[in-house]
Parts: structure tokens; C-alpha cells; sequence
């Protein structure tokens, strides 16, 4: 009798023999601090393009800045927090982070994102280097626009371009290239946590995959810095509705089309808005929001007035951000729209008062 | 692999019933023994050896595991038998612990997500094996009898689930981004593998007339999520002690 409960004792003793912990070989820039008066918008770490995204006073672009960092525990970091850059000679500036487990480094870029012009041709597209989807660029590289395609990555899409909603696509209006959003099916694994639609959006933002899973409308942080005030959002569009509308439970609702979505909002910064008060916030001064979001076969011109709200006049000294947003499902972000549903943007401009 | 090993088991319970027959004289009372049990399982489905990302057992229950079983000895002598049994085992256990950068792919019909998890792992398992158990028994005695062998076992009904809470993930790898996940369910009943085999050691001693308490381990030797799943990154065992009481007959 006692063998047995010995041997059985001792397997539990073998087993229960918590190993040390392992070096960490987490290597994050978690932040990246600058004195908030040189900046004209809230910076952004894309986590998974690995840049660091930087909006800048003019002044701070000329003398440099020295960042405070901090880091996943026991990283270490060249060129070391608190050391000053500058941004003159155009070279590009980039973090080595090495974990405690040094093998593991991690390399991230530095990018001064100034939106001066906006006019978008959407004519540059990069790769995501492990999730294979595109995302636009300008023409010095920099990110102004983004889309939930690093979201929908998470739900275990085949990792090639088409596979997500957002992409690139050659049917433009002028140029050679234009923005395709294709609102597409949910994944086996989606369809768990009851997602079954993913949209296709395109904005002026980041995408904030950290907490994709836990608060999905806060993952999109919508906006740029925008110095003045726009007059009017233009540009061309063409739209075609999938076959049949689902609400968020799959359940094909008869006789409802899908519609799009192509809006841009102003508001006070320098803290983004996001899915949660794009449309609700305090803090909006204008909106020119596309009405007619039909079906439209052929490129279609919009020309649409910013509508300021009624004694809404932005304080002086406040950071003015613009988004400006599109989906190829009006519902997307509560997933619901049509299967197939495609829009195409190409052109998009703020134009001045 | 477990075609050979069920080969074996018919051959033994012919080879026994062969034995059997030859012997089937004035002394048959004897040479054979049947035993009708049940017990209670406790143990675990778990790696022998704890792969250094698992950091804290925050708890542990055995769950609901009764064990069920008949088995046939044959005195080969005074001293020596052999014995082959038929049970049913559930084979359960609950289990909360910490894990850091524990390396994961789940993967549902040609979707699948990879990355390493820090943060709560819950699992609880529900197996129900049916076992067939072949020793060498040796009869002391004192009214002991010690049994060693090994065993072949049948998932039955298979159950592997739980979920995963407060952390996160890193996609990929460990240089992945980070996802903040809440909670998440995980179901891998489907991914274990049917059968299994191991060691199985035990001892017996009557008590009261044909009544006898008991006590056997069985140790199994395959990994039970086979080597293409990749949900959990290191070899897994069904390791667990049978505490019961049995009944003799033709004693």
C-alpha cells in the first residue's frame, strides 16, 4: 500500500518543481516621452510596424528633442533615453532595443509625420513584414493613414494582401493606384468571440492593436495635427454593395442595402478621438460628412462643405487634429454591413478656408 | 505503434485463457481470482518535467474522477499470477496557474493565431478512458498482493477546455506586438489524441473477508496531444493514482 503513494508522492514532488523564471525577451519601446510643447499631436508607437510615429512643432523639428523612454523590463535601448536627436540631415533615426534575453532585439523607426499637403493619391503601399497586409505611405514613407487590417490579423487570415479587407488596388481614378476597402467574412476562429463580418476602413490615425480584443472601438485613434481651418473635403469614390446585409449576429436582414461611409471631422487634439466619441465627442468643431453613400458604379465626384457647429470657434492655443474616415460598411465597427460590399477612394483632399 | 500494442493484449488474454484451459483441474477455484473495484482518480494531465514558462500553480482539484473496474488473475504459481482487467477511468482534473510567454497556436478551420501568452491559464479536464490493464501480480502472504504492468487505454469521451484571462499575447513570437486579452476561451478536446498507453503499478490488501482496499498508478507514456498540435508547446501525460476498494470473488 505504501509503494504506490510513494511513487505517486514523488511524481507530484518531480512535477511540482517551479522552474526559474526565464530571462525576459520582451524588447517594447512602451513610451516615448517628449515635452509636450514640442508636439502638435499625442505620439504613437506602431507596435506592429515597429515605428515610432512623432508630430512635431516647428521648432522642435528644427533643434531636436530628447525623448524619455521607457521599456520592457531589463531592455536596454541605443541610442540611450535622454539622449538628444535631431532631424537635419535627413538621416533615419532608429531605436535598437535588446531584451534581458539578449538574443532577442528589436529595431523601431522613428517617423516626423507632418501632414502639410493634404492631398492623398494613395498611390505608395507597403507591406507588413509578418501579417503580409498593406498600408498606405506617402511619398517620404511616413504614416498618416491606417486601417483595421492589423485587427483583422489577429482573427487568423491567410497572410496574403487579398485575404484583408483594406488594400491597394489598380482600378484609381487618376494615377496608378487607389484605396480598396472589401468588407469581408469573419474567421473560424472570429466567428468564436461572434465576430462573423470584418469591414474594410481606411483613416487618418492609428491603429492601436493592444487592446483590439478588449475595447475593439478604442483601437482606432483617429486624427492628424491640422493647422488652420478646412473649408472642404473632396475627392472621388465608387461603391458597390454586397448581396445581402447581415446584422452583428449573422442573421441576413431582407431588403437592406449596404451603404458606405466617407466622413471627416475636426476636432480639438492633441488627444485622438477614436470608434467609442468620433461621432459624439465634445470636442468636435466641424464635420463634412458624404450623404449619398449608394451604390455608385462608375468614379463620383464629392465635394462636401465642412459644417461647423453653431458657436463652436476653437480656442487659439488648442491642438486642432482633422480625421477623415472610410468604410466600405457604414456598420462596420458594430459588424454588421454586406459581404462583398466595395468601396474605392482615390483623391481625398481638405481644402483650406 | 498502438496496433502492436493491442496485438500484445489479445495475445496475453489469449495466452491467459490458454493457461486457463490447460488448467481447468480440481484446483480452477484457485487459479483463478476476480476482482470488481471502484476508486477514485487523482492526478493530472501534465508534463513531467515543468517547462520553465509555467510559474505559479495558483490551485488544483482532481475533479470528478471515479474509476470503475473488473480484473481477472491467473496464478501462474503459489506466489506469481498474471492479470488482465477491463475499467473505466475518468481521468479529470482542474488546474489555475500562472504562465509567462507560453508559446501557443491555436488554430480553427484554416485560421489560426500563434503567439506567446502571459497571464491566468484555467484548465479542466473531463477524459473518459476505457483502460485495459496487463501486470504481473504477486501474491504475498500476508493477504497483499502487488501488481506491475502496463496498460492500453481508449479516449472515450474526450473533455479539454478552459480559458485564458488577465494578460496578454504576443503575436508571433516574443517581439510580437502586444494584445491585451480579458478572457478568452479554448476548447481541445478534439486535438487529443484516442489512445494511450503506459506503466501501471499497484497494491492490494484484503481487509475484511473478500473485501480489499486498494491503491495503483498509471503512468502514461503518450504524449496526449499529438506532435502536429500546437496549442501547447511541450508533451503532456495522463499521470494519476487510483485510491479504491475491491471485491474478490472465488477467494
Amino acid at each position: 500500500m505504501r509503494l504506490p503513494i510513494l511513487l505517486f508522492a514523488l511524481i507530484l514532488l518531480l512535477g511540482s518543481c517551479i522552474k526559474d523564471a526565464p530571462a525576459n525577451p520582451e524588447a517594447d519601446i512602451e513610451s516615448f516621452d517628449v515635452n509636450p510643447n514640442m508636439l502638435t499631436g499625442q505620439t504613437f508607437i506602431d507596435q506592429a510596424n515597429r515605428k515610432i510615429l512623432l508630430y512635431l512643432t516647428n521648432e522642435a523639428y528644427k533643434d531636436g528633442i530628447t525623448p524619455s523612454i521607457s521599456l520592457s523590463k531589463h531592455a536596454t535601448v541605443t541610442p540611450a533615453s535622454g539622449q538628444k536627436i535631431t532631424f537635419n540631415d535627413n538621416k533615419e533615426i532608429t531605436y535598437t532595443v535588446t531584451a534581458e534575453q539578449s538574443s532577442n532585439k528589436k529595431t523601431y523607426t522613428v517617423q516626423v509625420v507632418n501632414v502639410g499637403d493634404w492631398h492623398f493619391e494613395f498611390e505608395k503601399w507597403l507591406q507588413n513584414s509578418v501579417d503580409k497586409y498593406e498600408y498606405p505611405v506617402e511619398d517620404n514613407l511616413t504614416s498618416i493613414w491606417t486601417s483595421g487590417n492589423a485587427g483583422v490579423a489577429l482573427s487568423g487570415v491567410p497572410k496574403e494582401v487579398l485575404a484583408y479587407p483594406t488594400r491597394s488596388t489598380t482600378d484609381g481614378y487618376l494615377g496608378t493606384k487607389a484605396a480598396e476597402m472589401v468588407t469581408i467574412k469573419g474567421t473560424a476562429l472570429s466567428s468564436i468571440v461572434g465576430i462573423y463580418l470584418y469591414a474594410g476602413s481606411l483613416f487618418i490615425g492609428n491603429f492601436n492593436s493592444a487592446v483590439v480584443l478588449t475595447e475593439p472601438l478604442a483601437a482606432t485613434e483617429f486624427g492628424a495635427p491640422y493647422v488652420g481651418l478646412p473649408d472642404r473635403f473632396t475627392g472621388y469614390y465608387k461603391y458597390t454593395p454586397g448581396p445581402a446585409y447581415q446584422d452583428e449576429h449573422k442573421n441576413i436582414i431582407p431588403d437592406k442595402i449596404d451603404e458606405c461611409a466617407i466622413y471627416a471631422v475636426l476636432f480639438e487634439g492633441p488627444e485622438r478621438l477614436n470608434g467609442t466619441n468620433i461621432n459624439t465627442s465634445d470636442r468636435i468643431i466641424a464635420t463634412a460628412k458624404l450623404n449619398d453613400a449608394s451604390a455608385k458604379a462608375d468614379f463620383t465626384k464629392f465635394d462636401i462643405p465642412f459644417t461647423y457647429k453653431a458657436g463652436r470657434t476653437p480656442a487659439t492655443n488648442k491642438n486642432l487634429m482633422l480625421a477623415i474616415v472610410a468604410s466600405s460598411s457604414k456598420d462596420g465597427d458594430h459588424y454588421k454591413g454586406a459581404i462583398g460590399s466595395r468601396l474605392v477612394v482615390d483623391h481625398l483632399a481638405v481644402i483650406p478656408k | 505503434m498502438h496496433k502492436y500494442l493491442l496485438l500484445a493484449t489479445i495475445l496475453l488474454g489469449l495466452t491467459t485463457v490458454t493457461l486457463a484451459q490447460e488448467n481447468n483441474g480440481e484446483d480452477k477455484n484457485q487459479k483463478f481470482d476476480h476482482t470488481f473495484y471502484i476508486g477514485y482518480n487523482i492526478g493530472g494531465l501534465a508534463p513531467v518535467s515543468f517547462p520553465n514558462t509555467i510559474r505559479k500553480i495558483n490551485s488544483y482539484s482532481p475533479g470528478p474522477s471515479p474509476s470503475f473496474g473488473y480484473e481477472l488473475n491467473y496464478k501462474l504459481q503459489k506466489k506469481w499470477g498474471i492479470g488482465v482487467g477491463i475499467r473505466a477511468d475518468w481521468k479529470s482534473m482542474n488546474v489555475q496557474d500562472s504562465v509567462q510567454y507560453f508559446h501557443t497556436l491555436v488554430s480553427v478551420d484554416g485560421s489560426s493565431i500563434e503567439g506567446d501568452f502571459s497571464g491566468t491559464n484555467t484548465t479542466k479536464v473531463r477524459n473518459v478512458y476505457l483502460t485495459v490493464p496487463i501486470q504481473a501480480t504477486y501474491f504475498s502472504s500476508n493477504n497483499w498482493r502487488l501488481k506491475l504492468g502496463f496498460y492500453l487505454a481508449h479516449l472515450i469521451n474526450p473533455s479539454f477546455y478552459g480559458s485564458v484571462s488577465n494578460g496578454y499575447l504576443r503575436k508571433a513570437n516574443s517581439l510580437g506586438e502586444k494584445i491585451i486579452i480579458d478572457n478568452a476561451d479554448f476548447n481541445f478536446n478534439d486535438n487529443q489524441r484516442t489512445f494511450d498507453f503506459g506503466i501501471t503499478a499497484g497494491a492490494e490488501k484484503l481487509v475484511y473477508k473478500t473485501f480489499a482496499v486498494k491503491a495503483d498508478l498509471q503512468w502514461g507514456l503518450n504524449p496526449v496531444f499529438p506532435k502536429s498540435f500546437n496549442g501547447i508547446s511541450f508533451n503532456m501525460y495522463n499521470i494519476f493514482g487510483t485510491l479504491g476498494i475491491a471485491y474478490h470473488f472465488d477467494k
